[in-house]
Parts: C-alpha cells; structure tokens; sequence
C-alpha cells in the first residue's frame, strides 16, 4: 500500500482546518492535473502503522480538532479502495463528531453504478462528502470554492436521509446502503 | 590669480596666507594686529611674484609654504602640516556627507527605508536628504557618546534619530470622544464640535493629519464604534425629523425624541413608522458615504513629511448597541468593498477588531456575525487584524470604558498600565521613544568574550556561555533604559508652542500647562525593544526557540527584558516597557552591519535580514497553530507591543471556517495580537486579486501590484516599496498551512 503525502493544516480541503490525505496511484489522468506525481500506483511512500498513527494524531495535533480530506491520486481507484476504506474507518471510529471528505475523479453516475464493492459502499457510508468529477483544462476556474473546474461538484451527505445533496442545484442522489450481510 | 579647489579663480591676497600659518601655529583665533614672525612677509613676496608669472593653484601654494617653513621654522612647519592635513579631513567628510545628500536629492539610491515613502517625489527626496542631516546633528551634537557608541556599534539602537534633535516623540492614540464633542483649534481656525456621522468622520482624517504632524509615528483611534455612537444618533434624528415632516405630515416632533436618542428606541417606530424607515435607511447611506469618504481620505492626503501618509489605525468590534454595530458593519464592509475604480485594498488605515468573551467570540454573542465579516474582510484584504480584548496583560482595565480596552497601533505599539495614575487608559497616550537591542551583537560578544577566557571554562559550556551573555544584556538594558531617559528628557525640554494643536487640544492626555509638557510625556511609554531571538539562539545554542532547548533559554532571556523595566518602572515612575520592535528598515541595516564585522555564519547571517523580536524565523516549516504555541508562550513577556502573524493561502477566502478556528486559538493562547498575512496580488487592469505573482489568471495582464504586509502595517506594492532586506525576507515566507509532507 503506498501513499503521496499529507498536509495536516490543510485550509483548502475542507471547510475549517483539515488533515489532507494524498493516495498514490490514479487512473483517470486529467491534463492540466496538479500533481501527475501522484498517477504511479507504485510512486509516492511506502503506508505504514506509522503513517496510519501520525494521521490519527494529525487530526487532534495542538488539541484542535480538525476534520479529514481524502485525495490522491484517486482515492476510488480499485486499487486504492481497500487503503482509502482503511483509513476512513479509522479516523471515523476515533473522531465520530468530524467531517470526512473525499475527492474524487469519478462523477456521482459512476460511482453509484460502482456501488458493488464493499469497500467503495463502506466509504460512501463513513464520510460526509464528496467532490467529483475529473479536472477539465478548458473549464478551470481558480475563484471556485473546492473544485478546480466548473464541471466538479461537492455533494454533501444527509447521513438521516442517506441522500448525497448539491448545495448548488439542490439535486440529490440516493446513497448506497450497506447489504443484509455486512 | 588664483586657481581655487573648485577651479574658480579668484584675485591673490597674501592675507590668506598669514592667516594661514598664524592659525596653524599659535592662535586659532588669530586677530591681525598681533605681530608676525619675519619669515611670513618673505613667504608672502615670494608667492606674489610667483603669481605674476602664472596662475598658481591653492594646492601648489601650500606645499611652497611647506617648504619655506620647513627651512626658517621646522616646528611651525610640522603644525602647518597637521592642520593642512586636518582641513583637507574635514573637506573630505564634507564631501562624503554631500555625496550622500546628493544620491538622497536625486533618488539615485533609493533604499526604502520606510515602506511608506516615495523616495522618488519630490517630497521624498527633500524629505530623506533632511533626514539625513537631521541624524548627523542628532548623532554630534545631542546623544551622550554611550548612546553613540551602542548606536553606531550595532549593539542598541536609536529609532527616528531624525526626529531626535528637534524633541518629537513617537505615536498617540487620539482622544477622539473629546475632540469630536468639544470642537478643536488649529492654528488659522477652529473647529465646531460635529453634528453628524458625515462629519464626524471627515473630522477623524482631519485629525488623524493634524496629529500625526505633531510626531514622527502613528496614530490611532481605540474604540472608533463607540467614538460615533452619538453621531449616529444625532444623523438620524435629523433623518427622522425630514421623515417626520415630508412623509408624516407633520410640522414638528411633539415628542420627546432628540439627537440623542438611541435610534433603537422604539417610540421612533411607533411615533412615525414611515419616517422611522426612511430615517434608517438614510442614516445607512450617510454612514456608508461617510466611511469610504475616510478611506479614501487617508489613503489620498499625503500630508507628512516626504509625502507620506499618516500611519493611521482604528480599532473597533466591541459596541454593541445598535448604532455601533452599523459602525463596524459599515467599517468592514468599506473595507470589503475596496477603494478606487478597481476596488483596491486600502493600505490605511489599519483596522484592527478587538476580540472580546461574550461580545463576539462566539456564536450567540451580539457582535458574532461582527466577527464573521471581519474574517470575510481579513481574507480579502489582510485588514483587520485582531486585538485581544482578554489578553491578560491588559489587566485592571474598565469593562464598561472601551477607552481602557486593549487597542493598538497598527504596528503593535500598545499602551500598557500607567505608572503615573491614568490606569489602562488608551486615550491620549503613546509611545515616547524606543531604542532597540540588537540581540545578535550581543550573542557574538559572549561568544568572543568566552573564548578569550583564559581558563577556556565558557567554550563550549552552554550554560557558562549564556552567563557570560546574561551579563551582556543585563548591561545593554541598563545602557538602553539611560538612553531612553536622556532622549525623554531631551522631548520633555521641548517648548509647547512646538506641537501647538497636540497641547493646545489635549490630544495628549494630563497635560497642564503649569507645569509643562513633562506633565503629559510621562504617561506615554519609553520602550526597550529587541531584534533577532532566533539568530542569538543559534549564535549561542545552535538552536532557536522552536525546540524546546532554545525556547528555554528565549523564556529567561524575556524573564530579564521583564524585571528589569518592571523595576526600572518603579524606581523612575516611567513607564518603561519591553518592545517586540517592528524593525522594518533595522532587520536589514542590523544584518549588514553585523555581516561586515562577523562574516556568513550559517543560520545567523546567511541570510538577509534578522528576524523580528521572538518571531518565528519566516523559514522554519511549522504548522498555524504549532507557530501560535510557541510565540504565545514569549508574548506574555511583552508590554508594550507585540505581534503575533500566520501565513495562509489566498483560497482561505472560501474557508472563513478555517480562519475562525486559527484566530480563535491565537486568543484562547493569550496572544494580544494577532495577524493573518494572504498574499494579495492585484491586477491593476481588471481588479482581481489572488496570488498570482506577475500575470493575473483573469484576464492575463502583466499590470500587478503585489501587496504585502510590513510591520503590521500594509504597503504598496513590496517589490518597489521594500527594503532589500524585507523583500528577500518576504519571499522566504513559509505559509503555514498547504505544505504536502511527502
């Protein structure tokens, strides 16, 4: 399992401070992307107990609680799922009360039809939202809040509903939901 | 003839010669009737007929003299040769100086020694080349030679030594309450009290230019939300009034309403709706108006000396009575909105929100959506900053004065506890003067002086080191606090007629005329200020106050700065304090100085500028909140001004949530005051403004300003208005958030 980096007071991932995330690997490959270092699924560090502690303390460095982004990379690449899922849990089962995000190349149709595997509905299940959508060169727009190019969106999950919500056009997408057997 | 130094030629006259030698030999203030020795005349014949050969040089009459002496009177010839030589040392400083004048007339090198000057106008240039007379005579004729010697030593140094030799003192905050209400004198009128929020403001920049003609620093209003509570009240009654005639119908209010009345009141509403209303609305466009009519004043009257704008702050926040609040909205949002036709940041004045428990901290208070706007200004406009209200050292102040409040100068300078009754009170005082401590010399000093030890126990101990630098200080702040009391008795001699409108009005509280000006000095401070913790750690150490070791020797080095102007605060009923020095031009000037004498030393001078007071060095990779932990716990130390900054991302704009929780923590820490620097880069032909160094991403223009913050203060754009010194210093600024650790 490897991974990019961290940024741990991070102010543009999340609203409030946040610990940053960075997954190695991706295979989506936007031009115009801001860090192709991270497309190698072999580059970037080797993820150990050790990243997994520094994380969890991250989070409540200086005793402020911040919240939790995920990047990468793709988080959502199949190879990722498994690492991205890991993490999420952990830091959800130490900080209940935080937001968790997670940024990702994939739009909401994808990800929905996706939603086979139990790791990618274990995810969409721990966290409280989602930016989507590959980067678009020709869209960019640097004034946008949390996305790079007007065709991202965040959506945020009414975890009473287990709706995903778009502040801006106030669509909505029902999440998955965890199976019978999990 | 005789061909002069400067090529003139001029008409022999033997008696310059006699003159001559006569000074040289017996009497400095030779008078003619006094006899000369025979040989002179023989001299003087010779020259003259050699003169009626050719013309002959000044230079070349000299060295004959030389010679004629040398050969009648070889004493009188060694003299004549030492003052020839002595002249032509004076001459030579003489030209020395005017060559430096020169380069200050014709702005051929500008330094930007003051962020805020325009050393290319005309102002700026006659305005420096004063200056730097100013401080030659100040330096020869008025500092005792201990003050010239650490001065010129780069040990302690003199701020505004141009302003020394004519007595002025440094900054006030204005007692604007009392100005506003009784009127003022100026020297061809005087001034009605106001009658409006218009007024009242146009009033502010007119004081503010009137003041800050007074001294050499800044100049500032405490509590400007609650200054303009009855001026609010008073515009809107006069709204209501029209409101009350042309939309009610009625002639005149019958009721006991007047132009003091809150305009919450609810009778106002009840009396006359329509006209309460339209007084409402009215009373928001005149505040509007009259704000941004104040911002564009002080940032357009160029009224200082070397066409300079006043330094101006104004601290609000805390009001929160219904017109107060319109105040700080109406304040926040002229900030927001910008000034000119691109909306630009205004660089004056500095606002400065006081952070207050149970005012507006956190949600619920009265004034929290207060706050919130001014994060929002903040992201966009570096303006506010922030000031703690709670800050424990502000200590036996009055919860229902917001006269006592903590307030500051834009910079940091704060008015602490007076020792000579006025308590916590922030109006009408100031700074008197500060000298600063250049902590680095000292550091090479003890390091020297322990390698000179003959028994070698120093070198090496670190803990025999930091005696022998302890010792240093402890000497250095006594030396400090003398020149410090020389330079406030010199301001106390001052005759008042010299600052006519700060005494004649008071804008200088306790003044009584009776028994001079010393009667209101002594409530302001006289302050020790340091520059370069970080390198004297390192001199010393190896290490700075960012690990533990270092921060354990910085907390006894502050410990001493403490109890030595605590007790020199009693013994001389001053109000001496410890200064974490803004050191805008001195960071750099400090740093060359020391480089000639010591070298590159790696961590110390390899770089170009010192680091500011107890700053973290601008390089060193921490987090917003590690930078908070480890200034909070030096700034206790600090009682006459200290500030605290965090660098962060344009993109905060969008993350005021971010912001909150970072200047949230600054206070519960303690810090007095705090800043949050974003990079503000402005495109000057379509006005957006991000981080973007030199092409905007909008529209791809190369016409860009690049703002960035100097000691608390913002100016122009920082490639053509800082010091070398403060621009390298700029751009080795790590921003304290966004860094991947990879």
């Amino acid at each position: 399992m490897r991974y990019a980096g961290i940024i741990y007071d991070d102010t543009a991932a999340a609203p409030g401070l946040c610990l940053s995330f960075y997954v190695q690997g991706c295979d989506i490959h936007c031009p115009g992307c801001h860090n192709p270092c991270t497309w190698n699924f072999d580059g970037g560090h080797e993820f150990t107990a050790e990243t997994l502690d520094h994380i969890i303390s991250g989070i409540k460095k200086n005793n402020i609680l911040r919240n939790f982004s995920v990047l990468g990379g793709e988080p959502l690449a199949r190879p990722n799922l498994f690492l991205t899922a890991m993490v999420i849990q952990e830091v959800r089962n130490t900080y209940p009360g935080i937001k968790i995000w997670v940024w990702t190349g994939h739009d909401m149709d994808e990800l929905m039809i996706q939603n086979s595997n139990p790791h990618l509905r274990l995810i969409l299940q721990n966290i409280d939202a989602l930016v989507t959508g590959p980067f678009k060169q020709e869209l960019r727009d640097i004034t946008l809040p949390y996305c790079g190019s007007s065709n991202q969106e965040v959506w945020i999950l009414d975890h009473e509903k287990n709706i995903w919500y778009n502040e801006n056009d106030g669509r909505t997408y029902p999440n998955v939901r965890a199976r019978e057997d999990e | 003839m005789i061909t002069k130094r400067d090529g003139r030629k001029v008409e022999f006259d033997g008696n310059k010669i006699r003159v001559a030698i006569a000074r040289a030999y017996w009497d400095p203030d030779y008078a003619p009737e006094k006899p000369f020795p025979p040989y002179v005349e023989d001299i003087v014949t010779y020259m003259e007929e050699e003169n009626e050969a050719y013309d002959i040089s000044v230079e070349e009459i000299q060295d004959k003299v030389e010679e004629f002496l040398m050969k009648y009177d070889p004493k009188t010839a060694r003299k004549y040769v030492r003052y020839r030589y002595r002249k032509e040392v004076i001459r030579e400083q003489r030209d020395d100086f005017y060559l430096r004048l020169k380069d200050k007339i014709e702005a051929t090198n500008v330094q930007n020694q003051n962020a805020n000057v325009d050393e290319y106008s005309f102002g700026g240039r006659k305005g420096e080349t004063d200056s730097a007379i100013m401080k030659e005579y100040a330096l020869n004729y008025c500092v005792s030679d201990m003050a010239r010697e650490n001065h010129e030593g780069n040990m302690i140094y003199i701020h505004d030594l141009d302003a020394y030799a004519v007595g002025m003192h440094n900054c006030l905050t204005i007692p604007f309450d009392d100005l506003l209400a009784k009127g003022f004198n100026t020297r061809q009128t005087d001034v009605r009290p106001a009658r409006s929020i218009n007024t009242a403001f146009q009033l502010i920049a007119v004081i503010f230019q009137l003041q800050s003609l007074q001294q050499f620093g800044g100049v500032s209003a405490s509590h400007l939300d609650w200054t303009m509570v009855p001026y609010v009240r008073m515009s809107f009654y006069k709204h209501f009034c029209d409101g009350n005639k042309w939309l009610e119908g009625r002639d005149e209010c019958d009721y006991e309403f007047g132009p003091d009345s809150p305009i919450d009141w609810k009778d106002y509403k009840i009396y006359g709706p329509k006209a309460y209303d339209y007084a409402m609305e009215m009373t928001e466009r005149e505040l509007r108006q009259a704000v941004e009519g104040m911002y564009h004043n002080l940032n357009t009257l160029q009224s200082r000396s070397g066409n300079q704008l006043p330094f101006t702050s104004i601290n609000y926040g805390t009001c929160t009575l219904a017109e107060g609040r319109m105040v700080t909205k109406a304040l926040l949002e002229g900030s927001i909105k910008g000034v000119g036709k691109l909306h630009r940041t205004p660089i004056f004045p500095c606002g400065i929100f006081q952070m207050m428990k149970g005012v507006n901290r956190e949600p619920g208070d009265p004034n929290y959506d207060l706050y919130r706007l001014a994060l929002q200004s903040t992201a966009r406009r570096l303006y506010p900053n922030y000031a703690n209200v709670d800050w424990s050292g502000n200590q036996g102040y009055d919860r229902n004065d917001p006269r006592t409040f903590f307030s500051t100068m834009g910079c940091r300078t704060a008015n602490g506890m007076d020792v000579n009754g006025l308590g916590q009170l922030k109006d009408g005082r100031g700074n008197i003067c500060p000298v600063t401590i250049i902590l680095p010399t000292l550091a090479m000093m003890a390091k020297n002086a322990a390698k000179a030890d003959p028994h070698g126990h120093a070198d090496g101990d670190p803990d025999a080191l930091f005696e022998i630098f302890m010792a240093i200080l402890d000497t250095k702040i006594e030396q400090a606090r003398d020149m410090l009391i020389e330079r406030f008795e010199y301001i106390c001699k001052q005759d008042p007629r010299s600052a006519q409108f700060m005494y004649e009005n008071h804008t200088m509280a306790g003044y009584v005329p009776e028994e001079g000006i010393r009667s209101a000095l002594k409530h302001g401070t006289i302050v020790i200020g340091q520059l370069g913790m970080a390198e004297t750690l390192e001199i010393l150490f190896g290490t700075n106050q960012c690990h533990e070791e270092g921060m354990k020797y910085a907390k006894r080095i502050e410990q001493l700065f403490k109890e030595r102007c605590a007790e020199y605060k009693q013994q001389y009923k001053l109000n001496f304090g410890v200064y974490y020095t803004p050191a805008e031009n001195l960071c750099y000037t400090a740093m060359k100085k020391f480089r000639s004498k010591y070298g590159v030393i790696p961590n110390v001078s390899d770089h170009e500028y010192f680091t500011n007071s107890i700053h973290v060095p601008v390089w060193e990779k921490v987090g917003p909140l590690d930078k908070i932990d480890i200034e909070s716990q030096l700034t206790g130390y600090s009682s006459a001004g200290c500030i605290t900054y965090v660098e962060l991302e344009t993109g905060i704009i969008n993350n005021l949530d971010a912001m909150e929780q970072i200047v949230n923590y600054a206070m519960d820490h303690d810090i007095p005051y705090f800043a949050i620097n974003v990079p503000n880069d402005t495109c000057l032909s379509c006005g957006y403004t991000g981080e973007f160094n030199d092409t905007c991403p909008i529209c791809g223009s190369t016409n860009i300003q690049q703002l960035r913050r100097v000691t608390g203060y913002l100016t122009g754009n920082y490639k053509t208005a800082f010091n070398w010194g403060k621009q390298k210093e700029t751009e080795q600024r790590v921003k304290h958030t966004g860094r991947m650790e990879t």
